[in-house]
């Protein structure tokens, strides 16, 4: 069965067709929201958050839309939804605490745990930590770009941004990554 | 190419041509600490490339199908709900009234009671009691409430509400006169600062930026009593009167409209509020091609640099980029 007779099938409420696509995408999507969220848990409560959008939205896609696209782009709102929630409660506790040095315009740290980072070289840790402390905006290009190798027009759709401004983006992103590691420059 | 060239190209590396590429390489051959800056990028790149993935858990599409079955379930209590309501919408009306009706009297029932019995003072406020004469009743209005201080007066009162969290109320000046100049001064929030006009009776006295947490005070000439005007920071309340709303200003001036649909207009769009006018101008003139009044262009490339430059200038801004442009880039700057 093709991925359209498997969309079909899902717009008329097929629950097998439906957990047959989540199979062929669920291991992207997961670790696009990882990418993103730095951490695992939030990873995969993204992911559910997707899968039921993608459920109860499917009528809505149009079929000769690229599905991976559509489903990608979820992906990355919902991952910048939880970054935004998570910026305005770091405020709230910042302007709580009344403390100058929380204030901030970075997204609050969620850094790897321990368990997470149990499998990690100390440069990968270093890498992790400093994609955690970077804007969504680039967090999300990263993530597309250099963890999951999607091409600049893939990138350029599921962002909604015009292709030319995808290279600027890396660019710029790559630039606040090697500032957050310069501290731990002598890793590399 | 010299060290400063190399660091151009560094923080464009994506964006490089073959050429640059071995002009780097070439350069970082001779020059030490240029090598050690191209090694650290590269470095940084392979291992992000490098980073393991993860695998769901075991149960994740249990759970997921668990969720869906809720999210189905929630539908349809709602959907039946709706057609009860739909169907029952008399009786439901009828029960709704009656409740209303018993809160009202229920708050009420003191005075009630006292009116019954005849315990109350007597006063009659606000009562005009009938009779067969064409002229009005000579019985004055005891104990009635001043209806309006000024009736006679050329302007209504303008009042205020301020709460004391500092949110603030749309109220409505209207005046009578030709044209009244208000200012807009802040009183805890120094980045208010606006000036309006107001037209005979029909004032919409505005004030941009109002701080959440400040007071935008509006001193209206030829108000004698000088009141204090609050207005709220909320421009969606224009929609919801049905009138256009205006996005903002253009640096000369101008008003520009909220527009629903951009598409196909081929105009980009930055809006700012009034306090970061400077720091946007700033990214603005270093990136744009050409200004032609309010008017800005610029390549793709450059209007990703002016957003992380308002990024990292700590700017909110809202944007629009045009799908439908050629090679450049056209926008404006709107202030709202």
């Amino acid at each position: 069965m093709t991925e359209n007779d498997l969309i079909k099938r899902c717009k008329k409420g097929d629950r097998e067709a439906f957990n047959n696509l989540f199979v062929n995408y669920q291991h992207q999507v997961i670790n696009i929201a990882y990418g993103m969220l730095s951490d695992r848990e939030d990873a995969f409560d993204a992911a559910q958050e997707v899968f039921v959008r993608v459920y109860k939205n499917i009528e809505s896609f149009k079929e000769e839309s690229s599905f991976a696209t559509w489903i990608y782009r979820i992906t990355s709102n919902v991952c910048s939804d939880i970054l935004r929630k998570r910026q305005r409660s770091a405020k709230v506790v910042s302007i709580n605490q009344m403390s100058e040095e929380n204030k901030e315009t970075d997204i609050p740290d969620t850094a790897p745990t321990p368990e997470e980072n149990a499998f990690l070289s100390e440069r990968q840790r270093a890498v992790r930590e400093a994609i955690s402390e970077l804007r969504e905006e680039y967090r999300a290009v990263i993530t597309l770009c250099d963890i999951e190798e999607m091409s600049y027009d893939d990138i350029a759709d599921i962002l909604k941004i015009p292709k030319g401004t995808v290279k600027s983006r890396i660019n710029r992103a790559r630039a606040a990554l090697k500032k957050n590691l310069e501290k731990k420059r002598e890793l590399f | 190419m010299d060290c400063e060239k190399f660091r151009k190209c560094l923080d464009n590396f994506e964006s490089l041509t073959d050429e640059e590429r071995l002009s780097m390489t070439a350069h970082a051959s001779e020059c030490e600490r240029c090598a050690n800056e191209l090694d650290f990028m590269l470095s940084v790149i392979k291992t992000v490339k490098s980073l393991p993935e993860i695998e769901p858990p075991a149960d994740f599409l249990e759970r997921l199908n668990v969720r869906i079955d809720e999210e189905e379930r929630k539908k349809r209590l709602s959907s039946r709900i709706a057609y009860g309501i739909s169907r029952n919408w008399k009786q439901y009306t009828a029960a709704a009234a009656c409740l209303a009706l018993i809160a009202v009297l229920t708050a009420n029932s003191k005075l009630l009671t006292d009116r019954l019995s005849g315990t109350d003072d007597g006063v009659i406020v606000g009562d005009i009691p009938v009779t067969d004469s064409a002229e009005p009743s000579a019985l004055p209005l005891a104990a009635a409430e001043p209806v309006a201080s000024d009736n006679t007066s050329a302007s209504d009162t303008v009042k205020d509400i301020i709460s004391e969290t500092g949110a603030v109320q749309n109220t409505a000046a209207t005046s009578k006169k030709e044209t009244v100049k208000s200012e807009a001064v802040s009183v805890s929030a120094p980045s208010v600062k606006s000036v309006t006009e107001t037209k005979s009776n029909d004032a919409a006295v505005e004030t941009e930026n109002i701080e959440p947490q400040g007071i935008a005070v509006a001193h209206i000439e030829d108000n004698p009593e000088n009141m204090i005007v609050a207005y709220s920071e909320e421009p969606d309340e224009m929609q919801l009167k049905g009138r256009s709303a205006i996005a903002g200003y253009t640096l000369s001036g101008k008003p520009v409209m909220e527009t629903a649909d951009y598409s196909g207009q081929g105009v980009g769009r930055i809006k700012i509020s009034p306090k970061d006018e400077k720091k946007a101008m700033e990214a603005i003139m270093k990136y744009s091609y050409e200004v032609d009044g309010d008017y800005y262009t610029t390549s793709p490339d450059n209007m990703v640099n002016i957003f992380c430059d308002l990024d990292d200038s700590g700017v909110s801004y809202a944007n629009y980029t045009p799908e439908d442009y050629e090679d450049l880039i056209k926008f404006q700057l709107v202030i709202g």
